[in-house]
């Protein structure tokens, strides 16, 4: 009987190609069955479940000392379902079905933790939404540790490509890392977890797959994931495979020659100079921008200390993190981006009031004036005090008007006199750039050029408020196109505004570290693309790979166009004509 | 015979009864012998044990909430001054 082929576009996360068969990892929460025990066996059950939740809190103690000091957060994950362990609540409701309804433990342990989690996951929190998923976690780790066979380990016979609805970072914590060949999951983005595993692991990834894929997936199924064009293909034919296996041949060897030319210049063949620096949120981040030749952050996100609303770092914390990023980066820039929650990035305990439409709500420099300049003083005066230990430039972001731009200059102002005041060592002069993400910021480019440093170009929230279109909605994601003329026109209006002023442009959005975009930004005169680390190689090979001038040229005609897709073709035979090996491995 | 101690406490964090202090209420709790719940002023959503984090977080008692502090049995006075003390130092946030 023949298979269906099945050909899928999803987000690329991870670089490389990997053909194999697939492992799915279930979503966690598979219901047991609700046996019931004699009333004799109560005290027995009892005591397994003991002997489960003793098995589950060393399992768990394990597994924070082993990823402490890895990626950031991974252990803290570990730290908050240790208590849930222990929790009061949860263990006389798992005892009083066992106990007084002569549940089997599994099926109680199973109902009690649904029970919490239903609740907390429909709170309007999401900090509270986070610990339900925690509790189904822990949930999920004590029935395995109920379970006579040894923990459930999936079978791992030969390297296989993992295909989930979502990883967990306990899924992933116990995996056989040597046997997977790559991920494919449906949830998650760039910066999910099962992404920067992959990226680490150096092995492919895609998300954003289609949940349906998943539920037709046979255990047999031969897959091939393309981490470089996001695509998916299950059941390909023999030709099909055989084109992969000289794609990946081909581009494995091109992505060792990228890195091994990490240290060559980003020019253009007739000499000109765009600088490739990193976007990153953690301080382990900065080691792998380094590795792909970077030249500096073009864009830290300091969200991350934002999150944890039992945490939020004070001055002198903030100070110390601040500090050591820039020691390790030398002179190089460091662009370390002030707090920008709100949006999507919602944070509880920063800011509670629920809004009917966040995206246009209260977020980025508005919330840091308006709802909490106290959280906004105490990151800039950290700031200011460690701007002494190396090249910082902070910048602010979702700008719409130049009061915004004054209001932080005074606020800056005023911090430098009081540190003066007091003697604290801090930096005069700290330059600031406006991230220019809205399309009143840009439409005013030549006002603000003159009242900052620099401009950052937040590509990913422009184009969905000039085009207002929200990417994540299905529908009319089609309509977040950054070839669009409106958007090739802001971004040349920002650069004319800052030339005119005398100050430089940067790329970080994501449209800054697309390969296919390059040469367009190139043309429009953007100074510095910032992206994440992996993109870096591929961007610096297009940039030696063109001319200015014929950059200019196809911007110019790009510019002209009436819509994306006519400007993105005059991009894409560009790109073929001068990079063809970078095209290919796009498509 | 128990003794029953109630009071008022507002919850001045901007963060809300959050993770942190919910483990830091249990904490404060664990070496008196009372029963300690806390409940909503207006009687919604039941009354949380505050040896639970989940109970608690349950709550979702977000800053400016009223909540009645309840203890139970022989050591009740003490066990409500001393988390009501720390609902009055804002959970020190």
């Amino acid at each position: 009987m023949a298979v269906e082929t099945q050909t899928i576009q999803a987000i690329p996360v991870s670089p490389g190609i990997a053909i194999g068969r697939v492992l799915q990892v279930h979503a966690a929460g598979h219901r047991p069955e609700a046996r019931r025990i004699p009333a004799e066996g109560v005290a027995a059950e009892l005591r397994r479940f003991d002997a489960a939740r003793a098995a589950t809190r060393g399992q768990l103690a394990a597994l924070q000392e082993k990823l402490r000091g890895r990626l950031v957060g991974e252990a803290d994950i570990f730290d908050a379902q240790l208590l849930l362990v222990d929790d009061r609540m949860l263990l006389s409701g798992v005892e009083h079905r066992i106990r007084d309804e002569h549940y089997c433990a599994e099926y109680a342990v199973y109902a009690a933790a649904d029970h919490f989690a239903s609740v907390l996951g429909a709170v309007s929190d999401e900090y509270l939404r986070e610990r339900a998923a925690d509790l189904r976690d822990v949930a999920g780790r004590l029935l395995e540790n109920l379970s006579e066979a040894e923990a459930k380990t999936p079978e791992m016979d030969v390297r296989r490509i993992i295909a989930a609805p979502v990883l967990t970072p306990s899924e992933t914590a116990r995996l056989d890392r040597d046997k997977v060949l790559g991920f494919a999951v449906e949830t998650g983005s760039a910066t999910c977890h099962a992404a920067i595993l992959a990226r680490s692991m150096r092995i492919p990834a895609v998300a954003g797959v289609p949940g349906a894929v998943f539920e037709n997936l046979r255990a047999e199924d031969l897959m091939i994931i393309d981490g470089f064009s996001g695509k998916v293909i299950i059941n390909p034919g023999e030709r099909t495979v055989e084109a992969y296996r000289l794609k990946k041949q081909a581009t494995g060897k091109l992505v060792s020659e990228l890195e091994r030319d990490s240290t060559l210049l980003p020019e253009t063949t007739d000499g000109f100079w765009v600088e490739l620096a990193a976007n990153i949120e953690n301080a382990e981040a900065f080691a792998d921008a380094k590795k792909a030749g970077a030249r500096g952050v073009g864009l830290f996100r300091t969200e991350f200390l934002f999150m944890k609303p039992e945490r939020i770092p004070g001055e002198e914390e903030q100070f110390q993190i601040y500090k050591s990023l820039l020691l390790a980066a030398g002179d190089e820039p460091v662009t370390i981006r002030t707090m920008d929650l709100g949006g999507d990035k919602f944070s509880t305990g920063v800011h509670h009031i629920p809004e009917a439409n966040p995206f246009l709500g209260l977020r980025g420099i508005r919330l840091s004036l308006y709802e909490r300049r106290d959280l906004f003083d105490t990151q800039l005066r950290a700031l200011l005090r460690a701007g002494v230990y190396g090249n910082l430039r902070v910048m602010i972001p979702m700008v719409c008007s130049t009061l915004e731009v004054a209001e932080t200059r005074e606020i800056i102002a005023r911090i430098g006199r009081e540190f003066s005041e007091a003697g604290v060592e801090h930096v005069a002069n700290l330059p600031l750039g406006a991230m220019i993400e809205t399309p009143a910021a840009a439409m005013i480019a030549d006002r603000l050029a003159g009242m900052v440093d620099f401009f950052s170009i937040g590509t990913n929230d422009l184009i969905q408020y000039t085009m207002a279109v929200d990417r994540g909605n299905e529908r009319v994601a089609y309509l977040y196109r950054p070839t669009h003329p409106a958007v090739l026109q802001m971004i040349r209006k920002c650069v004319e505004a800052a030339v005119a002023n005398n100050i430089f442009v940067s790329v970080c959005g994501q449209m800054g570290g697309d390969p296919m975009l390059t040469p367009l930004l190139l043309g429009l005169g953007v100074h510095e693309l910032s992206m994440s680390p992996e993109s870096i190689p591929v961007v610096r090979r297009v940039i030696r790979s063109l001319s200015r001038h014929e950059a200019e040229e196809a911007a110019a005609r790009a510019l002209a166009c009436s819509n994306a897709a006519e400007a993105l073709e005059i991009a894409e035979a560009l790109l073929k004509r001068c990079a063809p090996e970078i095209f290919n491995m796009q498509q | 015979m128990s003794e029953v101690v109630e009071t008022v406490v507002v919850v001045g964090s901007p963060l809300g009864l959050h993770g942190r202090p919910a483990a830091e209420i249990v904490r404060l709790a664990s070496p008196f012998r009372a029963e300690l719940t806390l409940a909503r002023e207006d009687g919604s959503d039941g009354s949380a044990d505050c040896r639970s984090i989940l109970a608690m977080l349950v709550l979702a008692a977000a800053r400016g909430t009223r909540l009645i502090l309840r203890g139970t049995g022989e050591d009740a006075a003490e066990a409500v001054r001393t988390v009501a003390a720390y609902f009055a130092e804002n959970f020190n946030e």
